[in-house]
């Protein structure tokens, strides 16, 4: 059963189905299957430093322990940033009333990576002046946390050509404007990164199995 | 922080760098007495302690449940919870054995779970950064339309590496920033095909982005590999 916001623009709240949309549900998926000489199915395990320890799919896990080597329990773990504060929690998004007061403009959009795109489904009316403002092309940006957490992921609602509303989550990004004499900012961590004459771009293939 | 082979619009290409643009998270863990935490990886069970093994070694159902019932012989008291680290990925058969020589087949299915095909494992190549540069197709699409059609999951901030590229980049950012649209950026000799930064790595669709502020820039490059739609089955 898809699990549902609540939204409030203005005076009036919304509630909204939320249905996840990714690329297996567009263009399905590739599986790759392994066989050895004999033709027999492969698995995927891991080998231990010491060249004996076979480790199945599942047959790991993480645990935090403290400078002493100590296990410390997940209960016993306080989140700080990088002066030592503790960082405090945030609740789920699902938990409280999401508030669409926050127009951005198209270019802070386009800074944020999004990494899941949920298609929404209203349950009722929406605000009539919201609608129309997303007609218009407006995006708004709330914090959004699916479970609870550290922190809050930057989200997006927007309307498609087709009529329909999107949540598009995303990542915090660092782009700044360069110079000459300027190097750009350099994330500390390189990101894994993963025909048609007409000049449309519909005619792009995305089905890229 | 790879390289980029990148054309303009009169067909010049040079090669320059692609940053990530992610914002790293800086959270720490502290544990009891303000001590540092930091994750571990640990051996919860090896293949001779999985069900198979066991079941391999007490014969019936029956038999391994009294004997778990009876004991633990399902946990290995030299090495669970042993630290792990530099783990080495390998394929083992269902025998549990090592294997030294696989052959890969790719099951391709469709959205609804069918098989749509098997063929032989696709290696894509990386073609960022070869002899033929991305070309700058001149297909532009506006940023209100874009952002409307596709799903932008990555961003890679295209910047110099020196003046005669800082002069290049900043003149394609200016002609981006008049059109205020994206342009298709494509690869392969003809323009048409997916960016592909690493072997066997994901396909993208690249769209650049310009803009300009005085004398400095910011060259954006927007993957894709999702059109912004919602699948045939309404309630997918």
């Amino acid at each position: 059963m898809a699990r549902k916001l609540e939204f409030q623009f203005g005076n009036e709240a919304f509630t909204v189905a939320i249905h996840k949309v990714d690329r297996t549900k567009l263009y399905g998926r590739v599986q790759t299957e392994t066989f050895d000489a004999y033709d027999k199915e492969c698995t995927l395990a891991s080998i231990a430093r010491d060249g004996r320890t076979i480790i199945p799919s599942g047959g790991t896990a993480s645990g935090y322990v403290n400078t002493e080597g100590l296990w410390v329990t997940r209960d016993e773990l306080i989140p700080i940033d990088r002066d030592g504060n503790e960082v405090p929690e945030v609740e789920s998004s699902f938990k409280t009333t999401i508030d669409l007061s926050e127009e951005v403009d198209i270019d802070t959009f386009l800074d944020h990576p999004i990494r899941l795109a949920y298609r929404l489904d209203p349950e009722a009316e929406v605000n009539a002046t919201l609608l129309e403002k997303l007609k218009d092309g407006a995006i708004f940006q709330f914090p959004f946390s699916y479970r609870g957490g550290i922190y809050f992921d930057p989200a997006f609602i927007l309307r498609d050509e087709e009529g329909v509303l999107w949540m598009l989550i995303g990542h915090k990004s660092d782009i700044e404007f360069v110079g000459f004499e300027q190097a750009a900012i350099c994330a500390a961590r390189c990101e894994e990164l993963g025909e048609d004459d007409s000049g449309e771009t519909d005619a792009f293939d995305f089905d890229m199995l | 922080m790879p390289n980029v082979n990148l054309s303009d619009a009169r067909m010049r290409d040079a090669v320059v760098k692609a940053e990530s643009t992610r914002q790293r998270r800086t959270v720490f863990y502290q544990g009891p007495s303000k001590l540092p935490a930091y994750t571990r990886k640990v051996l919860k069970g090896a293949v001779h302690q999985d069900y198979d093994s066991m079941l391999e070694q007490f014969g019936t159902p029956e038999a391994l449940g009294t004997a778990l019932a009876e004991g633990d012989p399902e946990i290995d008291f030299e090495r669970d919870g042993m630290f792990l680290w530099d783990l080495s990925r390998v394929y083992i058969n269902p025998k549990e054995e090592l294997v030294y020589r696989i052959r890969q087949e790719e099951v391709v299915y469709n959205p609804d779970g069918t098989v749509r095909e098997r063929r032989e494992q696709r290696r894509l190549e990386a073609n960022i950064d070869t002899e033929v540069p991305l070309t700058w197709t001149g297909k532009m699409i506006s940023k209100t339309e874009a952002v409307r059609k596709f799903v932008f999951a990555t961003k890679l901030q295209i910047v110099h590496i020196n003046g005669l590229t800082y002069d290049f980049l900043y003149e394609m950012a200016k002609e981006l920033h008049e059109a205020k649209s994206l342009m298709i950026l494509g690869a392969g000799p003809k323009g048409r095909d997916p960016l592909v930064f690493r072997s066997r790595s994901v396909p993208y669709r690249g769209f650049l982005e310009g803009r300009i502020k005085d004398e400095k820039y910011i060259l954006l490059l927007h993957l894709s590999n999702q059109e912004l739609k919602a699948p045939g089955d309404a309630d997918a």
